[in-house]
């Protein structure tokens, strides 16, 4: 089956994916990382998206910090005396600049706890769905033959799976009691994890696959085959060094997706349980009253998309750099 | 008996109606059969809301025939089958065109419908001879006169698998009923066409007429059903336009979950009936809309009843603009049940903690403030007959109720009492909290959460769907879940029995599909549940019944979250008339003007 | 070609087969309610029980019953009954099928006519204002999560909530053969919401198509024949640059029409993805089931479409 572009996420939260790659064969044969490095950093957008990032991720980390040094109460602080007689919260004040939720618990704190979730699950099953991907791509299209067909097979099976509502049913079936594998994927980030990265990584898997493809065509490797080294050899002093940049590319347009798709599982109810703050379930709960508390609605999906768009912007730049034909 | 389903749609109860502002004003008399003081003129003295000028919800002689009374739901149904329904908006259809032996007017007096007159019971209270009108009749196509076979075989099959219904067990002790499995049940004779004689295995008298009023003594045609009744599930239950019907209304047309179309049923007529008026023509119900614009558009229409209730916030505007178009009327209980029969709340005082340390106010909060409850503080509640005797809203005075929004004195006081000098929880119990995943579920568990961790206990938070809590979870005894806090209880009859019986007492404990969540079982309880139960009297019974519920409190087997009301809404030109007993509209008394 | 086709027709049987196998396994597992434990009513007695498990058959080994499951959809087409109001799986799934379509179909149209001219300008006027204006757009729209934007629109355009009144709000939703104009006005808000990443990625994917095609010798070859730039473009240039649009097309529409289960819930339209939605958070799982299986079915049988598509377009594929 042909290589589908938007159907990663499966349905509206559409992949930057595309074939806008063109085989970096003939780039990465010259000293490929330092020259793409250099294109990349000459990109202002992509540089600052970048920063963004980096200070993401450090509010991540010091999230109990940071919400000390804002001056806020706790993400799970319950502040009945913010909500009025209807169990309604009240909007933006200076002890609460983004306004409570429906208990009452300050939303800018929980706002900054919610980019723990999203960037710890992006970033794990990311990375597993590359590394993942890689292997079984380079395997698939190194050694060709039934490998490749049973391994393809493979890819065409999961992505025939309406992957939302997989994982919908998965996360929840692990959700309940201890886990599921026999209490090897526990309930919460786990699951999310595995969840995400089961779906992603047949995307990185036919990229590396086509990508090995028409390396193992080049005459650098027929050299090293005639000078006899080994497969394995082959395939990692010879083949991977190749795949790194575009490997970077990807995984970076991987990202925001599954960045995305840890907020749109926390939205529909199966990520990680309360009251651990999540930006897809602040949206998910904001949804009920979101006419009367749009603070609630507006703050973590903001934090949302920016963060989305950093990633993106960010795998533009890597895309640019690595292919500066289809440049800007 | 049945557990609550989802937050605020539920079947309720048969209740005499009293006023909400029963909180505060703890001598409101909550016996007498209140119609006409509905939900008006009454205040309450806490909340500083005043619930005066809410919509009128009782019958009016200005009422008029005809017309198409418009209805709009978020909730859909789920049983239209008058053998499987068990739900409160599944009661509005239901009750609009079957015709139940017995049946509870809106301001819940019970009058005989179908049956003739009330129940002959014989002087052991095991034989109950019922006789039933020769004409009333079954809608076309079959036209023939309604008999007591059809409603001996209503009863056969609310006892078949295939039917699901949630009751019978629980209320028809029928000789043999619990074997019959879909064959015909051994305890029941038809004497003649008029004639049903029910054969009881315990004197079970007051209890089992007022059951009479469920769905499940309608008659259903076994010409029809028999055939449908043989798959799992039944098909009388998969397209009810076939059903054969015995109400003032037939279903015209069904959409599972989406919508609904009642006409009147030609074969009925009110004289014989004798209760129901069925003023309007038709009536066409839309199911499935989004709660908050079904509200909304609710508010700003002339003819339309909302059958569920609308979000916090619209509840808010109506309030605040419209509150002739709103109506609240009290509902259940919801509580808290703490494990007794597992560590750590097996020690009576943790739980005294426990609840002493709840800043109860929190969950009227997550529900919606003050217009759809007050906090509780015992288990007989303020619509159930032996609430005033239970010491009304401020209950029987232990400590560790009443302070609504916590008192961590009085918890410190019941943790020492518990063996922890320090006040906090040392053990190593993680307290495993589970309830429903849908709002305002899990709010309520991180109010819990919120309340144990103030005492130190470590927590686990898991949120399913409700059915999966109460059939996985909470109902399932061996699970040994600590705290189900989205738990709620309410009562089919306007007894005492009905609302602490099942919840409470040890004998009800089943390892499966278990209510008596807090796994309470306790002989003082059990007895005077016992007692209470054969007293007739009914001031003496009611006083039992108070004691009882003492009991219980003082066994602390959960923390009392909210007695909880129902607010409706419905548009400035329709007459609703609300059926106190299930707390929804009661679409053969409602009009569209 | 036959032999083509019919290879790809068994492939899709393999895929559905080993699709429906793993989410029964899935499923199987999820602690949904026990319809034995529904069935019995309360305080049931355990010879009750398992006298239904029985008759349900619930007491076999789950490859029994995944058999008869598959059995059931294969020669009755049947997808057993929701455990919720009893009512058949496939009558459910049908009665929601309208639903989907409609938002799918339209969001599709709006997509087309707002991603691709926009693309196409953006490739012709490359690095102008507008190309940065429309891709900056593109990518902030590809950003944005549906529901959210979703929720946003609702509270800016909804004509019952919102600060300026211009769509249906959600949850007015009407069959197209029930009411054609409040059909369409309920849905223009739900279609421009889906459609908008879409069209972003749709504008973003053709303009990197189209100006790596225009560099292409055949190009120059046409411009050298002093072919004008609008033949050029509109003759060479998109056609070939529109072949993969196609494709992912395609994968679109058949993700699509299985369910989109955000749009869907956010604006409360009783589609397949609602129902998929509902069958999770009441544990029903033979709504669970069956509304994966016809997700997957759509999935599937839209890579069919495009690779028989292919196959007609470019004998090679054939023969690979």
């Amino acid at each position: 089956m042909s290589i589908g572009a938007s159907e990663l996420v499966a349905e509206e939260a559409a992949a930057p994916f595309s074939i806008e790659l063109s085989p970096g064969g003939e780039i990465a044969a010259r000293s490929p990382l330092q020259l793409f490095w250099r294109r990349f950093r000459s990109d202002r957008v992509a540089m600052v998206s970048l920063g963004f990032i980096v200070v993401l991720i450090f509010v991540a980390i010091f999230a109990p910090l940071v919400v000390k040094l804002v001056g806020v109460s706790g993400p799970n602080t319950q502040n009945l005396n913010s909500l009025d007689a209807f169990g309604q919260p009240l909007g933006p004040s200076s002890a609460h600049p983004f306004g409570v939720d429906e208990l009452g618990r300050d939303i800018l704190a929980r706002t900054i706890y919610g980019a723990r979730i999203s960037l710890e699950v992006a970033f794990i099953a990311t990375g597993i769905a590359v590394l993942v991907g890689t292997v079984v791509g380079t395997a698939a299209g190194y050694f060709r033959g039934w490998v490749d067909s049973l391994l393809a097979r493979l890819m065409d099976i999961v992505l025939a799976f309406p992957i939302l509502l997989l994982a919908i049913g998965l996360a929840s079936a692990c959700s309940l009691g201890k886990g599921c594998l026999g209490g090897l994927i526990t309930p919460g980030v786990p699951t999310l994890i595995v969840v995400i990265a089961l779906s992603s990584w047949p995307y990185i898997g036919r990229i590396v696959r086509g990508q090995v493809l028409s390396l193992r065509e080049k005459e650098f490797i027929d050299a090293a085959r005639s000078l006899g080294a080994s497969d394995a050899r082959i395939m990692r002093k010879e083949i991977l060094p190749n795949l790194v940049a575009p490997i970077i590319v990807y995984t970076s347009l991987v990202l925001p997706t599954n960045v995305l798709y840890e907020a749109a599982l926390s939205f529909l109810g199966v990520g990680v349980q309360p009251p651990t703050a999540s930006w897809g379930q602040m949206i998910a709960s904001a949804s009920g009253i979101f006419d009367t508390a749009w603070w609630y609605m507006l703050f973590p999906g903001l934090a949302l998309v920016l963060t989305v768009l950093a990633f993106n912007l960010v795998g533009d730049g890597l895309q640019d750099a690595l292919n500066p034909k289809t440049g800007r | 008996m049945r557990p609550f389903r989802l937050t605020l749609t539920l079947v309720a109860a048969i209740a005499l109606v009293i006023a909400v502002a029963a909180c505060g004003s703890s001598g409101s008399s909550s016996s007498s059969t209140a119609a006409g003081s509905s939900s008006s003129g009454t205040s309450s003295s806490s909340s500083g809301l005043s619930l005066a000028g809410l919509a009128d919800t009782k019958q009016s002689s200005t009422q008029k025939m005809g017309g198409t009374l418009h209805v709009i739901s978020n909730e859909g149904w789920e049983h239209l089958d008058p053998g499987a329904s068990y739900f409160q908006i599944d009661y509005l259809v239901v009750n609009a065109v079957q015709t139940p032996l017995y049946m509870f007017t809106p301001q819940s007096k019970i009058v005989p419908v179908l049956a003739s007159g009330p129940p002959q019971i014989s002087s052991d209270g095991k034989t109950v001879t019922i006789h039933i009108k020769p004409n009333f009749k079954w809608s076309p196509p079959l036209n023939r006169a309604i008999t007591s076979k059809d409603v001996a075989y209503a009863f056969q099959r609310d006892f078949n698998p295939n039917v699901q219904n949630g009751y019978a067990a629980g209320y028809y002790p029928i000789v043999g009923a619990a074997k019959a499995a879909g064959k015909p049940i051994p305890g029941i004779s038809t004497p003649n066409n008029t004639t049903i004689v029910f054969h009881l295995t315990q004197d079970f008298g007051a209890t089992f007429y007022q059951a009479l009023t469920l769905p499940g003594s309608a008659p259903v045609p076994p010409e029809i059903a028999t055939a449908d009744d043989k798959s799992s599930p039944s098909k009388y239950d998969q397209n009810p336009t076939k059903q054969a019907f015995s109400g003032p209304y037939m279903i015209q047309s069904y959409s599972a979950g989406r919508n609904i179309t009642l006409v009147r049923n030609p074969n009925w007529s009110h004289q014989v009936d004798g209760l129901r008026p069925a003023y309007a023509d038709k009536i066409v119900w839309n199911a499935g809309a989004d709660a908050t614009v079904a509200a909304r558009q609710t508010l700003a229409s002339t003819d339309l009843l909302m059958a569920d209730g609308p979000p916090a916030a619209v509840l808010k505007t109506a309030y605040e603009s419209k509150k002739s178009q709103l109506s609240v009327s009290p509902l259940g209980t919801y509580y808290a049940s703490l494990n007794t029969s597992v560590p750590p709340f097996n020690n009576i005082n943790l739980r005294k903690a426990v609840i002493a340390a709840q800043n109860r106010e929190a969950y009227l909060l997550a529900r919606g403030g003050k217009l759809v409850g007050q906090v509780a503080t015992h288990f007989i509640y303020p619509e159930v007959p032996g609430y005033a005797q239970a010491g009304g809203a401020a209950g029987f005075g232990q400590d560790y109720v009443s302070h609504p929004t916590g008192d961590m004195a009085v918890a410190t006081k019941y943790m020492k009492l518990a063996g922890y000098p320090s006040g906090k929880y040392t053990g190593s119990a993680n307290v495993l909290i589970v309830g429903s995943n849908s709002d305002p579920g899990p709010q309520e568990m991180q109010i819990v959460q919120n309340g144990l961790q103030a005492l130190g206990f470590k927590t686990t938070i898991k949120a399913v769907p409700q059915q999966t809590m109460y059939s996985k979870f909470c109902g399932y005894v061996k699970a040994h879940i600590n705290v189900c806090p989205t738990a709620g209880w309410i009562e089919d009859f306007p007894d005492p029995y009905a609302a602490l019986y099942v919840p409470f007492s040890g004998k009800t404990i089943v390892p499966i599909n278990n209510v008596n969540w807090a796994v309470l079982n306790d002989p003082k309880v059990n007895n005077a549940l016992d007692s209470a139960a054969a007293i007739s009297n009914p001031s003496q019974r009611l006083a039992a019944f108070a004691q009882a519920d003492k009991a219980i409190v003082d066994d602390a087997p959960a923390i009392p979250e909210i007695w909880s009301s129902n607010a409706l809404v419905k548009g400035t030109q329709v007459h609703g008339v609300l059926d106190v007993w299930n707390d929804d509209w009661d679409l053969s008394f409602s009009s569209t003007s | 070609m036959g032999r083509y086709i019919i290879r790809r027709l068994l492939w899709v049987i393999v895929l559905l087969i080993v699709v429906s196998a793993v989410t029964f396994l899935i499923f199987y597992e999820l602690p949904s309610a026990d319809p034995a434990v529904i069935r019995a009513g309360k305080s049931p007695n355990p010879q009750l029980i398992a006298q239904i498990r029985h008759t349900l058959g619930l007491d076999k080994p789950v490859y029994v019953q995944y058999w008869r499951y598959m059995k059931q959809v294969v020669f009755h087409f049947d997808f057993g009954y929701s455990y919720q109001n009893s009512q058949p799986v496939r009558q459910e799934i049908f009665s929601r099928l309208p639903a989907t379509i409609s938002l799918t179909v339209g969001a599709v149209i709006v997509w087309l006519a707002i991603g691709l001219p926009i693309g196409i300008i953006s490739a012709i006027k490359r690095r102008s204002f507008l190309d940065r204006l429309t891709m900056s757009g593109a990518l902030l729209a590809i950003s944005a999560p549906v529901y959210w934007l979703g929720l946003v629109g609702l509270y800016l355009f909804a004509n019952d909530i919102g600060v300026v009144k211009v769509f249906d709000g959600a949850g007015t939703y009407t069959g197209l053969t029930a009411n054609p104009s409040q059909w369409f006005g309920s849905l223009l808000l739900p279609w421009l919401v889906l459609a908008a990443s879409f069209a972003a990625f749709y504008a973003r994917l053709l303009r990197s198509n189209l100006i790596e095609v225009m560099s292409e010798d055949y190009i120059r070859t046409a411009r050298a024949k002093g072919l004008s730039e609008r033949r050029v473009i509109g003759k060479h240039a998109v056609r070939s640059a529109i072949t993969p649009i196609v494709t992912v097309l395609g994968l679109d529409i058949g993700t699509l029409l299985g369910g989109a289960i955000l749009t869907e819930t956010v604006f409360n339209i009783p589609g397949i993805g609602r129902l998929a939605y509902e069958g999770i958070i009441n544990a029903d799982l033979p709504v669970i089931q069956g509304t994966v299986l016809f997700g997957a079915f759509f999935i599937v049988i839209a890579n069919l479409v495009v690779d028989i598509t292919y196959a007609f377009l470019d004998p090679r594929v054939r023969y690979s």
